[in-house]
């Protein structure tokens, strides 16, 4: 991992960051969500950069990738990010790319899906999904005639 | 100079837990010493949990026994490897860091093993002995099941919870369980009030299932004035003479400190009891303290996992695992009838079927690529867990290398029983014919007799009635000496062929209770 020492994320580079996790709902169609994910994703963030080793050094990283791609490729840099960037080895993480990648919009879709996302592919809970009591009138989980 | 204590515990999982409780609830001034040879995980840490939801990593896998390379610690030297990878959780809380909360009773005859089969052995007690205890245990556990399920032991009252439903892929698999004879029921899950099902169980985010270390830590927080627990000391060996132990030795770094006590309770697990014990050698016990008929390590077992899967070409339903437990479970092959063979507990896979749609966007598929892959081919399995008999060559020793903590390393001498093979083939192929019934094809490859591992270890301090034939008697007191008990998975003469977290719970607040009355019967 990128070593920095920990800090708080500014507003340009949570705007930053954020411009690519609400992709992932346009890019997928997964329901127009992202907005009411909002306090859950920043609250990856921070945990994230409270973490030991902290991930604060690759969301600086991340964030100058974000820039230089929406300025190389204004009209494509989702594409060229989710489709044409796959990084899925970690000991092949070299570039400052592969990093952003790997070590956050990974992280990203993966959190997407599970906050909210899986919704839209037909269930109703997800691992990492607060699906809810088990205590109320409606299951928290898609339940069969038995 | 010696500490000087009431009661010195080894260990803090669950048995410790309870039994402390116990005791100080009972008397609040009561001098208590916990000795723990791991360390704290923090628990409810949002990175943690997030390492987990995203990425399966545990914040506690590095407590795992290592069982390869220059640092392993613990060895498979029988006739069937053993494995002990990710079977015990080495830590402050021990196994309920990561156990499932499945919270099963034993059936009657569990108790009367040996009588009924001529396989095994008796417990000193029946099931009505510990039906009461088995009550308080799932009230502490908070274990929701359903009252009505068939094929399960009595009960007197329903459980302190509801079930939680079936998902719709159960649902489906319950009718092939009843067109196969069996009654389909729910599994009885340990889940508290609060739980959001959010399906990262094995660290939840916001303590809704039991675990010992939380509800260790809430003991420690009611301010009792005697009571001392430390972490990173383990117990290097029990000072005894002919009939009482006199000191607990344990490390503090590369210190050696040593404690007394009036009594002193093993409660570390069935590994690492009997090798305590085995380890506690002087003129009196010159084969470990309570071990002059050979009986301590001895009778090992675990239940070995039965697996099917099987595939169907589409998932119309698009239908995943919900849960990260099974709640479709039958104890119909867990009874009477089966019992001299190996009675069998039938459940649903918990991570079956598996649909994981951030991996497949991490892969850099698009939207008509990831409804594939959700309605796509899809996975149903059923496991099981068979019942294994005590033998007196299945055992555990200690190593001859270092182990953890600076303890010796551990050696585990098992060999399967002649017919668990051909056993094992029988309920695989019933298992098949279910799946199969539901539209999943199953090949011969897809029925698997799991190797045996360490998770569900018991027998190694087994309770009877005579010192020939056991190692504690009926309350935990090992034979021979009057301030040694034992109490954990190790003192199951049999192991029945559900989980073994509900029966350690029931026993360990019988004991709480027995030794708070003075030891009266």
């Amino acid at each position: 991992m990128l070593v920095a020492t920990p800090g708080e994320l500014t507003p340009e580079m949570l705007s930053a960051l954020w411009r690519v996790f609400s992709a992932v709902d346009t890019t997928w169609g997964l329901g127009g969500i992202a907005p009411a994910l909002r306090s859950q994703w920043q609250e990856l963030l921070v945990s994230r950069i409270e973490a030991q080793p902290s991930y604060f050094g690759e969301f600086e990283n991340a964030v100058l990738v974000v820039d230089e791609l929406v300025s190389e490729f204004p009209d494509r840099w989702s594409e060229f990010l989710f489709f044409e960037t796959v990084v899925v080895d970690e000991t092949r993480v070299s570039t400052r790319l592969q990093h952003a990648k790997y070590f956050v919009f990974n992280d990203f879709l993966r959190a997407f899906v599970m906050l909210g996302g899986f919704a839209s592919f037909g269930g109703k809970n997800y691992t990492g999904y607060m699906g809810g009591s088990r205590f109320r009138d409606v299951p928290p989980v898609r339940t069969g005639a038995l | 100079m010696k500490e000087s204590y009431e009661y010195v515990i080894v260990g803090s999982g669950l048995a410790a837990t309870l039994v402390t409780e116990a005791l100080l609830t009972a008397d609040p001034s009561s001098s208590l010493l916990v000795l723990e040879a791991g360390d704290r995980i923090r628990m409810r840490d949002r990175s943690s949990w997030w390492d987990l939801a995203m990425r399966g990593k545990t914040p506690y896998s590095q407590t795992y026994d290592v069982e390869t390379g220059d640092t392993a610690e613990s060895f498979s030297k029988g006739g069937t490897t053993w494995g002990f990878k990710e079977s015990r959780v080495r830590a402050f809380g021990g196994s309920t860091m990561h156990w499932g909360g499945w919270s099963l009773r034993f059936q009657v005859e569990d108790f009367e093993c040996f009588t009924r089969t001529g396989r095994g052995a008796d417990w000193p007690f029946g099931y009505s002995t510990l039906e009461p205890w088995y009550e308080k245990a799932e009230e502490v556990l908070a274990v929701g099941g359903a009252f009505k399920d068939l094929d399960c032991p009595p009960r007197r009252g329903d459980f302190p919870l509801p079930e939680f439903p079936w998902t719709a892929h159960e649902s489906e698999l319950a009718t092939a369980f009843e067109n196969a004879g069996l009654n389909p029921g729910h599994m009885p899950i340990a889940r508290f009030h609060r739980c959001m099902t959010t399906g990262t169980c094995k660290y939840c985010p916001i303590g809704s299932r039991y675990t010992a270390q939380e509800h260790f830590e809430k003991i420690v927080s009611r301010g009792y004035p005697s009571l001392t627990v430390k972490t990173n000391a383990p117990v290097v060996r029990l000072e005894a003479d002919e009939s009482r132990v006199n000191g607990v030795v344990y490390l503090l770094g590369n210190t050696e400190v040593e404690a007394t006590a009036e009594n002193v309770v093993v409660c570390a697990g069935a590994i690492e009891s009997p090798k305590l014990l085995l380890r506690s050698r002087s003129s009196a016990w010159p084969h470990g303290v309570g071990n002059n008929r050979d009986q301590i390590g001895r009778y090992l077992v675990t239940h070995s996992m039965l697996r099917v899967k099987g595939r169907a070409p589409t998932n119309p339903g698009r239908w995943f695992q919900e849960y990260d437990f099974p709640t479709l479970m039958s104890r119909s092959w867990d009874s009477e009838a089966r019992q001299r063979r190996g009675k069998v507990f039938v459940f649903n896979n918990r991570t079956l079927p598996r649909v994981d749609l951030g991996a497949a966007m991490v892969a850099g598929r698009r939207r008509s690529e990831v409804d594939a892959v959700a309605a796509g081919p899809r996975q149903a399995g059923l496991d099981a867990f068979i019942e294994e008999f005590g033998h007196w060559d299945n055992r555990v020793t200690l190593g001859t290398n270092a182990g953890g903590f600076g303890l010796p390393s551990t050696d585990v001498h098992f060999t399967r029983s002649a017919d668990m093979e051909p056993t094992s083939r029988i309920v695989l192929d019933a298992m098949g014919k279910m799946l199969t019934s539901c539209g999943y094809e199953v090949g011969d490859a897809d029925k698997t007799l799991e190797l045996p591992r360490g998770d569900h270890s018991s027998g190694t301090c087994r309770m009877g009635v005579t010192e020939a034939e056991s190692v504690t008697d009926a309350n935990l007191r090992v034979h021979g000496l009057d301030n040694l008990f034992v109490c954990s998975n190790a003192v199951f003469p049999t192991a029945g062929a559900v989980n073994p977290t509900l029966t350690l719970a029931a026993l360990s607040l019988r004991l709480g209770a027995h030794l708070s009355a003075g030891g009266e019967e």
